[in-house]
This record gives C-alpha cells, sequence and structure tokens, in this order.
C-alpha cells in the first residue's frame, strides 16, 4: 500500500474540513455506509439474510409512504382537500409511520438503514 | 482487469503508485485518457485506507489536467474493453470534461433545527392553516409534516442564496426526516474558493438554526453527469 493511502484517514479529513466543527460525524456515517456496502456485497451470510431482506422490503415500503406523504402534503398546500378528507389522510399517515417503526424495532433497524444508495442518481430517500 | 480512478484529457498518469502499490498508466487517446491501475485480482477493502487512494490519486491526477472522478470500485475486464467504453462516451466525456475544467467541488452539509421554537426564521403562517379547521390529531400530524417541509425548505434557501452565484453548478438534497440535513454540493472555479469559504463561514456564524460544514477542495464527484448543471 502506498504511504499516501495508509492509514492516514482522519489526517486527510481533517485537512479536508474548510468550515465547521463537525466533520467526523458526517464522514463517519457515510464511510460505515460504504463499509457495510462493500462487505454485504462479499460476504453472503446466511444469518443475515432475513434482517437483509426485511430490510429491503421496509425500505421499499418506506419510499412509497413518505412518497405518499409529500403528496398528500402538496395537496394539502394547494388546497384541494376537505378539513375532513386532511384529517383522514393525517391519521392515515401518523398509523403508517408508527407501524414502520415498530417493524424496524422488531427487526432491529435504524431509520437510517432503511435508504438506499443508488450511485449516480444519489440516494433513495 | 483495470481498475479506473478518472478520465483525464492529460495523457500523463501521476507519477505516484495506485491501489496496491500498483503503476498507474492512462488509457485512451485524442483529449480523453482512463487513468488505471492493472491487478489480478484486486478486492477493496471497507475502510478509509483505499478510498484515500483513490481519492489521492484523482487528486494528484486534478493538478494538471481536468479529471471526471470514477467511483471508487469501478474497474473493466481488460484494455479492449475500457477503449471501447471512452470511444462510445467519447462525447458525453469531453463534454463533462469542458464542464469541470479549472474547477473543484465543495461540499456543503448542515444539520437543520426544525423546532419551530427555534426557527425564527420561518415565520410565515401556513396558507392551508386556515381552511383546515378540524383540529383533530391527523390534522395536527400533517400541519406538523408541514410546517418541517416549509422550515427545512427556507433552511435551505437561506444556505443556497448567497453560494449558489459564486457555483458554476450545484446539487442539493434535503431530508426533513428524523435527520434533517441538507447535503450540497457546488462547482467553484479554482479561484473563487477562498471566497466561498469566507461565506460559508458567515453562515455558520449566523445561522442560528443550522450547522454548516463545509469540505473541499473535492474532484468534482458529483458533476461528472450534467445533472448537477445550475
Amino acid at each position: 500500500m502506498s504511504d499516501l493511502g495508509r492509514g492516514n484517514g482522519i489526517d486527510r479529513a481533517r485537512e479536508k474540513l474548510l468550515v465547521g466543527n463537525r466533520p467526523f460525524g458526517s464522514f463517519d456515517s457515510e464511510l460505515r455506509r460504504l463499509d457495510s456496502a462493500l462487505s454485504r456485497r462479499v460476504n453472503a451470510d446466511p444469518e443475515s439474510l432475513e434482517k437483509g431482506l426485511a430490510q429491503l422490503v421496509l425500505t421499499l415500503v418506506e419510499l412509497l409512504r413518505q412518497l405518499m406523504e409529500r403528496q398528500a402534503l402538496r395537496r394539502i398546500e394547494g388546497g384541494s382537500l376537505s378539513p375532513d378528507e386532511v384529517e383522514r389522510l393525517g391519521e392515515t399517515f401518523m398509523l403508517l409511520k408508527e407501524k414502520m417503526d415498530e417493524l424496524r424495532e422488531q427487526f432491529e433497524l435504524e431509520e437510517e438503514d432503511l435508504n438506499l444508495d443508488l450511485g449516480p442518481l444519489g440516494r433513495l430517500l | 482487469m483495470l481498475y479506473v480512478y478518472a478520465i483525464s484529457d492529460s495523457p500523463r498518469p501521476p507519477t505516484m503508485p495506485g491501489l496496491r502499490d500498483s503503476e498507474l498508466r492512462a488509457v485512451g487517446d485524442r483529449g480523453v485518457y482512463a487513468i488505471v491501475s492493472e491487478h489480478d485480482e484486486l478486492r477493496l477493502e471497507g475502510g478509509e485506507d483505499d478510498l484515500w487512494t483513490h481519492e489521492s490519486v484523482v487528486e494528484e491526477a486534478m493538478k494538471d489536467a481536468a479529471v471526471l472522478p470514477a467511483r471508487i470500485g469501478g474497474s473493466f475486464a481488460d484494455e479492449e474493453a475500457l477503449l471501447a467504453s471512452l470511444r462510445d462516451r467519447r462525447a458525453d466525456f469531453e463534454r463533462a470534461l469542458d464542464r469541470v475544467r479549472g474547477a473543484v467541488e465543495l461540499a456543503v452539509t448542515a444539520v437543520l433545527d426544525l423546532d419551530p421554537l427555534s426557527a425564527r426564521v420561518a415565520e410565515e403562517p401556513i396558507a392551508a392553516a386556515g381552511t383546515v379547521t378540524t383540529a383533530g390529531p391527523g390534522t395536527a400530524y400533517m400541519l406538523d409534516r408541514l410546517g418541517r417541509k416549509r422550515r427545512a425548505e427556507r433552511v435551505a434557501e437561506l444556505i443556497d442564496e448567497p453560494l449558489a452565484p459564486l457555483a458554476r453548478a450545484r446539487t442539493s438534497r434535503l431530508s426533513t426526516d428524523a435527520q434533517p440535513r441538507l447535503t450540497a454540493a457546488y462547482l467553484v472555479d479554482r479561484e473563487r474558493v477562498a471566497i466561498f469559504r469566507t461565506l460559508v463561514e458567515r453562515l455558520e456564524e449566523e445561522l442560528n438554526v443550522a450547522a454548516v460544514t463545509c469540505t473541499g477542495p473535492w474532484p468534482p464527484y458529483s458533476f461528472v453527469t450534467a445533472e448537477g448543471e445550475s
């Protein structure tokens, strides 16, 4: 391994910080994501298969939930919904959110886990 | 296999070792070259070291050429496949190299405080609230979501407004969920990096509703494709 690349990530990261005082938090989470993405690709660990599948399914459900919620917000902003409709929609989304949180906890997934990196398209959520 | 670090307009590869101490070379012709290293087998470790090596090669190449950084982990089976890809996408690469020539990427991230009490920037009332009279829990939930969305958008505007005129292009993503956060990238002329940085410093001092961080200069990772054009 070259000298330039060896074990000096923290120093390099510090060099890159122009403004602010919390670089490592943000770098850390990106790196962890990359770490797990790389290792997931390499080790298809059978024990984590169930969790991985749950993660995938929940990610898709969460995507749909957020898309529908955004659409509903746009309609509220546009003023095209009656008060009753807003109330019913709100209750539905509230329950959906609660249910998602429950399921996430069951599979020991963090909110951040329900996201996909779509490469050049950015992250899913 | 050939591991790809970047597309460059210069036929001279950086004079430094690549991943696993490999030798770097440039493959291509007529102003579109891939900077690569050859490996029998290359398994990237998940950790930071490989990322920084990739990054160092790209940065070195950027010192005297226009460069499009490749995503980490990209490779081609052999030189023939790589050359075919360079031929197919030559026009795209040429356009993109023109777009980033002389510029670097600066990343701006901001952790947003969307608490209505501290978000003094967004006092305007929610227009729809007037028409919604049923004060049920569902309505309250939706209005809360709407408020968060509006406050996030307003804070993001406050950050983007002074910075955008300094950039050739920009991309941004706003997340309003559990961790409200703005993730933006700006393509900035090298000569403007210092003033950009000063403006972000001012934002960081003045904005009480966002913790702003700026990192760079980076290779133009976010501006390799045309999407980032403003």
